[in-house]
């Protein structure tokens, strides 16, 4: 692992070839293959991909949170700028200790099911109180409960004194994904890393924690980690795009450009079936199923979906093509 | 609910009993000196040529106002001899509980989270031996060792011949030496068996998303187990607490008998083999009472482990 003493400016967390499998059944499953990804202070990234492409591994292995008997992280760098003395830690390299002061302080995570994201049999007032506890050693009873309860009333949870008191499963839902946002936010934390936040709700309720979510945003100076099958949400959101197939990004591209214009053609055909108010006909749909990552050995993996594939494609596995701010994986794209 | 399987209880122990070959007179009948006009005037005496029916409804119908009847072997009140047996048992039970719960629950916790490792294989082996080895055998290897061999504890009874003359620290120090063989023996079975099963407890809750979620915020590794996991680990614990009570009253039948412990196990034994009906009956019910009081409180505690099921 390598030290790394400066980072490109505005920069705070850099994922550099990234690589994770998971043990299954005495074999080694490849998840991740070399992914590498930025983040800007304040900004928000959109990592897409079906489902099964590793989007949630690549969260997980951002906090190191994989179990160590389910699969590793490996090979890669996870540089990152601390709050207080603006020092890059390396979090794939720093010690266990290190690492607790990371997760929840600087980086936070809120996971898709929001009936799992709370001990069912612990009220959610003491499972507030630990998480700050344990980053704020000797706190004023009164400084919690102040934190507690403006960031209760931030995402729209009233009255804090009955939402802590109540155990999760006396709430709903879209109440416990705002109060699992709401506890991702009690430390302060430089970036919150949002692993399909809005998938397990209902669509009113999901428009309703979007728009918490932007809220927060501005209101505490957020970068995120935007991570959706949804590419409408995705748009709603981020201000660049990662697409990920197979365990690798594929394309990389500021958000404006790449709704207008996708190099890849895995790209244009996710965006393609989106469906659209007002048009008719079937959504288009892609061939095939999304191969499991590390499946295919040998040349492009999304080549036996794409319309544009010859025999180089099967052969050749595409190199990174670097142009401006965008990067994509393709031989035949742009 | 608990009444009619307490009512259920009495009448499958009541049939059993009297359909047991013998009867409280067939002492009696070996004797020389007993004719057999005076058998029968006792079988008539004691009711015992009515019909089963007949005379279970005269039973239950004194049980109902609390009158256990006498013993046939001694005429003293039923209910005077269990309680004079009945702290003897619970002092037992209490203690072997103590015992399966002060060492299944670190076992249990480190086998979980040194699942797979040296360790947990170790205690694996040390605590399916215990297991599966009949607890009687073990009772008499270590009355063997310890009783015999060494000679540091005492075999049998729970009191030494000296009792009577001892200091209050002495009597303390006295009961405690003779309880040591009888309560380890009575734990070793329900500590096997409690360790493994907090331990498959534990390792489902781990890998439990809000074990993960709680790890995601910096939530100490030690905490997580200790607090996150096991809180939610005990809850199952507590329905296979409730079966492990009565099993624990019902085996000291066999550990009494062994230590010569003068407990309620040891009563039912001596009053079964001497066709000791209203004894046999009386013990019965309690032992009816007690499993479902253990069966009780393990709902409660059910309950108050868990807020989902609480009623609201």
């Amino acid at each position: 692992m390598s030290e790394k003493q400066s980072m490109p400016s505005g920069c705070i967390l850099e994922g550099e070839k990234l690589s994770a499998e998971y043990f299954s059944a005495g074999k080694n499953i490849p998840v991740l293959k070399e992914v590498d990804i930025s983040l800007k202070e304040r900004e928000c990234i959109g990592i897409a991909g079906e489902s099964g492409c590793g989007k949630s591994t690549l969260a997980l292995s951002l906090l190191r949170l994989i179990d160590e008997d389910e699969g590793r992280v490996f090979g890669g760098n996870i540089f990152f700028r601390e709050k207080k003395h603006e020092e890059i830690i390396n979090i794939a390299a720093v010690d266990k200790h290190r690492l607790l002061k990371v997760r929840g302080k600087e980086i936070s995570l809120v996971t898709q099911d929001p009936y799992t994201s709370f001990n069912p049999v612990i009220k959610l007032y003491r499972q507030f109180r630990e998480a700050y506890s344990v980053h704020n050693p000797g706190f004023e009873e009164k400084d919690f409960f102040l934190r507690v309860s403006s960031l209760l009333e931030s995402v729209n949870l009233y009255p804090p004194e009955k939402i802590l008191q109540s155990y999760p499963h006396q709430l709903s839902g879209g109440m416990l994904q705002r109060a699992s946002l709401a506890m991702a936010l009690l430390n302060e934390p430089r970036i919150l890393i949002a692993d399909e936040p809005t998938s397990s709700l209902d669509v009113t309720i999901q428009k309703k924690i979007m728009e918490t979510l932007k809220n927060l945003r501005s209101l505490y100076n957020l970068s995120i980690i935007f991570i959706s099958h949804d590419l409408n949400l995705i748009s709603e959101i981020a201000d660049r795009v990662y697409v990920l197939y197979a365990g690798k990004v594929v394309e990389t591209a500021p958000s404006a450009e790449f709704f207008k214009d996708p190099y890849h053609p895995y790209s244009a055909v996710l965006l393609k079936s989106l469906p659209k108010l007002g048009a008719r006909g079937r959504i288009a749909s892609i061939p095939g199923r999304a191969p499991q990552p590390g499946a295919i050995k040998k040349g492009c993996a999304f080549a036996p979906r794409c319309s544009y594939a010859d025999g180089e494609c099967f052969r050749n596995e595409p190199p990174l093509t670097r142009s401006g701010e965008r990067e994509w994986a393709c031989l035949k794209g742009k | 609910m608990m009444i009619p399987v307490l009512f259920g209880i009495t009448v499958i122990t009541f049939f059993i009993m009297h359909l047991t070959p013998g009867s409280p007179v067939d002492g009696l009948m070996m004797s020389p000196d007993v004719d057999a006009g005076a058998i029968i005037r006792l079988r008539d005496a004691y009711g015992l040529d009515r019909p089963l029916h007949i005379q279970y409804f005269s039973w239950i119908s004194r049980v109902a106002t609390l009158n256990f009847g006498s013993s046939f072997r001694d005429g003293r009140k039923v209910t005077m001899k269990i309680a004079e047996r009945l702290p003897a048992t619970i002092l037992l039970n209490v203690v072997s509980l103590f015992l399966i719960f002060s060492l299944a629950v670190p076992i249990g916790i480190i086998s979980a989270v040194k699942h797979n490792k040296a360790i947990d294989k170790i205690l694996a082996v040390c605590v399916f031996a215990g297991y599966s080895v009949p607890s009687f055998v073990v009772a008499l290897i270590l009355m063997m060792y310890f009783g015999v061999e060494l000679g540091w504890l005492p075999v049998s009874g729970m009191v030494s011949i000296n009792y009577e003359f001892l200091t209050f620290w002495g009597k303390v120090f006295d009961i405690a030496s003779h309880l040591i063989l009888p309560a380890v023996s009575t734990a070793i079975g329900g500590l096997a068996f409690l360790s493994r099963y907090l331990r498959s407890s534990m390792l489902e809750v781990i890998k439990q998303d809000y074990i993960k979620a709680a790890r995601a915020r910096g939530i100490p590794e030690k905490s997580l187990v200790l607090f996150h996991a096991l809180r939610n680990a005990f809850i199952p614990m507590i329905t296979v607490f409730g079966l492990l009570l009565p099993a624990l009253i019902g085996g000291s039948v066999v550990f009494e008998t062994i230590f010569s412990w003068p407990g309620m196990g040891r009563l039912a034994y001596e009053a079964i083999m001497a066709r000791d009906y209203p004894v046999v009956m009386g013990v019965g019910v309690i032992m009816a009472v007690l499993t479902l009081i253990g069966n009780f409180l393990a709902d409660v505690g059910y309950a108050a482990a868990d807020p989902r099921i609480r009623y609201e």
